[in-house]
């Protein structure tokens, strides 16, 4: 895509019917394509860098949630002049946004302050839920046409949640440490020099990156820091099922879907190539999938950088810092917070 | 200071007995930036909430040797006693409207005095206030439990006697005609009740330490409160500190929430760029609509809301303006 952007991408969408694709950037740039040219219907900068976007289920209004707790609605139809409008608002960093499949959706936030919150749309005023029991920030949320009511979390306390959307009730919890504490085990979780060092002394971590919904599959798909392999959930009477768990080479940054395929990006490492991987089901499995791989490393132009910058873990900017704040700070100082 | 220990002391006719806390060992700055990450506790959700610590009256099942204490609940079974101290919502009564709940919250409830004179009003009725200072919720706990000692005191003793409680909330707003001189007075005088029997006991009162608009659904239930009392908040005058204000489009989302339908949010203030500016966030919010003056005149809390607060005392010494305006939580319209 030829573009004018600066700056590191952030987060990602395509529009529910794939017409419109949005990406926003790190320096407040917040751009709206339509895919089949890739022309550009908006470009605009955001008051407050932008955490993650999603799409409102007919395409009319991009939703995004900033790093300040708000999320604004902006109309895409092309050439569109008004400013964002404000759907809602947590006192938290907002890392996630998306909607329910209803015929009156639902739109999904995520925030840092452990809770997801469940708002009527387009009346996101009205707060339907909140979704209430995770012990850490809540990196990411999913739904899927297969489970209407519900939706399924991430969150920084190594779990998944499942939640019944009109209620707020906690249905599932999944430990993540059940499934992939192997991991650790044998020295395959993989944690960078940067890797926020965790004074609780539990060093095992699961943070969970994203998860997604498969609808191809009826199942949840979900990718954590640290360890290579992917999670596959299937949804059986309305819960998540014993999963599948596919490695992967390298730890992950993100996971997407396409149709059946799941496509992965990995953290990039010094001397290796690989920047992505994609898996589709073969019977009940997983596997690489060669020929789509293949595809995408050809088609994606990388620059040659003489250092690969460290990650951030999502640790950094998830926990709550105040044990290192110096008594007496903690009430009083004007600060907006750092990224 | 010597002053206030006898007059404690003479309605005991003890040398040791409930204290009420000064005002001025528990000051702390008015302004605080919510956005911090302030050690704080809260519960991961409503339910998880132990509401005894508060109020020990309402929410510990009966006992024998306690008769006098009659929790809302119904807590009959042996099973009741072996469950642990909680809120309703962990008990086995699955019928809601019979178990005790917080019904009313003061947000930033300062040194309590709306709370102290709302209590006997509605002896029933379970309130809360919330500040996210120290100081003053340590302050205002320990006034609490001194109010309740005095009580429980009294209900020892012979005959003791009742308050009349209007009459007394009458010549509390009369004596602001007349403000007390020195500061030494503002700091001994407490509209609670010492030497005489209020309605609730003052069982019903409690502060704790919260930051509202972080933490108010891990608190309380969708529905859950009847009323919300915003009263003299801290007015964040910069433009980029707006959001820090208690009233704004994003926290009115939340206050909708936790009030039910018919639910009344009071707000007051001396400062009329705030009074403006919060009626405007009000008016513009589509699940609030505003009472009339003429409705307002019959609810009891008003008085209370007007003149009970160390706060609205002080703008009336100081011959300040106040501005009081009131809304209904009200259905969706895009629901309708």
């Amino acid at each position: 895509i030829e573009g004018s952007n600066k700056g590191n991408i952030r987060a990602a969408a395509f529009s529910r019917d794939g017409a419109l694709f949005a990406i926003c950037t790190i320096d407040k740039g917040l751009y709206i394509y339509e895919t089949e040219h890739w022309t550009t219907v908006r470009s605009l900068l955001t008051e407050k860098r932008t955490n993650a976007l999603a799409f409102d289920p007919q395409g009319e209004f991009l939703a995004t949630a900033d790093k300040f707790g708000d999320a604004y609605k902006v109309s895409t139809s092309p050439g569109a002049q008004e400013k964002p409008q404000l759907l809602l608002g947590h006192v938290s960093i907002l890392c996630a946004i998306d909607f329910s499949f209803h015929e009156r959706p639902f739109v999904l936030t995520c925030d840092r302050d452990e809770k997801l919150r469940v708002s009527k749309y387009p009346n996101a005023y009205n707060i339907q839920s909140f979704g209430l029991g995770h012990t850490e920030f809540v990196t990411t949320v999913a739904t899927g046409r297969f489970a209407l009511a519900s939706a399924v979390t991430g969150s920084g306390d190594g779990t998944l949640r499942l939640w019944d959307l009109a209620s707020g009730a906690l249905v599932q919890t999944v430990e993540l440490s059940e499934h992939l504490a192997q991991y650790y085990a044998s020295g395959r979780a993989i944690c960078s020099e940067n890797t926020y060092v965790d004074r609780t002394a539990a060093n095992e971590r699961y943070g969970v990156l994203r998860v997604r919904a498969v609808d191809a599959l009826e199942a949840f798909v979900a990718v954590v820091e640290r360890i290579p392999a992917v999670l596959v959930f299937p949804v059986r009477q309305g819960k998540l099922d014993k999963p599948q768990i596919i490695d992967i080479a390298q730890p992950p940054t993100d996971i997407a879907v396409m149709g059946d395929r799941l496509i992965v990006s990995y953290t990039p490492v010094a001397g290796k190539d690989d920047l992505v991987v994609a898996l589709k089901p073969s019977g009940e499995q997983y596997v690489l999938d060669d020929e789509l791989t293949a595809a995408m490393a050809s088609s994606i132009a990388t620059k040659d950088a003489e250092t690969v910058p460290a990650l951030q873990s999502i640790f950094v900017w998830g926990n709550k810092m105040y044990l290192d704040r110096p008594k007496g700070e903690g009430e009083g100082e004007d600060n907006d917070g750092e990224d | 200071m010597a002053a206030a220990e006898d007059s404690a002391n003479t309605a005991q006719g003890l040398q040791l007995g409930p204290r009420l806390p000064q005002k001025r060992y528990f000051r702390q700055r008015a302004h605080v930036n919510i956005f911090n990450d302030v050690p704080l506790d809260y519960p991961i959700s409503p339910s998880e909430e132990d509401w005894s610590n508060l109020y020990p009256a309402y929410f510990r099942p009966l006992t024998a040797t306690e008769p006098s204490k009659r929790p809302l609940s119904p807590s009959s079974s042996a099973a009741a006693d072996t469950l642990p101290k909680r809120g309703p919502a962990a008990s086995t009564a699955s019928d809601d409207s019979l178990s005790a709940q917080v019904e009313f919250a003061d947000i930033g409830c300062g040194y309590g005095g709306l709370l102290v004179a709302l209590a006997p009003l509605y002896p029933n009725t379970l309130m809360v206030g919330m500040e996210i200072r120290t100081k003053l919720v340590d302050y205002l706990q320990q006034r609490i439990e001194a109010l309740r000692g005095f009580q429980h005191d009294l209900l020892k003793t012979p005959s003791p006697e009742w308050v009349d409680v209007r009459s007394k909330l009458s010549q509390e707003i009369a004596a602001l005609d007349h403000p007390a001189p020195s500061t030494q007075d503002e700091d001994l005088h407490d509209n609670g009740e010492t030497a005489r029997l209020v309605p609730g006991h003052y069982d019903n009162i409690a502060a704790m330490r919260i930051n509202c608009q972080k933490y108010l659904p891990n608190f309380f239930k969708k529905g859950q409160l009847s009323k919300i009392f915003i009263l003299f908040a801290d007015p964040h005058f910069k433009r980029r500190k707006h959001k820090a204000r208690i009233i704004s489009s994003t926290m009115l989302a939340e206050y909708a929430y936790v009030l039910r339908p018919g639910g009344i949010v009071y707000m007051i203030t001396d400062v009329k760029d705030l009074y403006d500016w919060s009626v405007s966030h009000l008016d513009a919010f589509p699940l609030f609509e505003r009472i009339d003056d003429e409705t307002l005149k019959s609810d009891p809390a008003i008085p209370c809301v007007v003149n009970s607060t160390e706060e609205g005392k002080k703008v009336a010494r100081n011959k300040g303006s106040k501005y009081l305006a009131c809304y209904r939580r009200i259905e969706d319209p895009a629901d309708i």
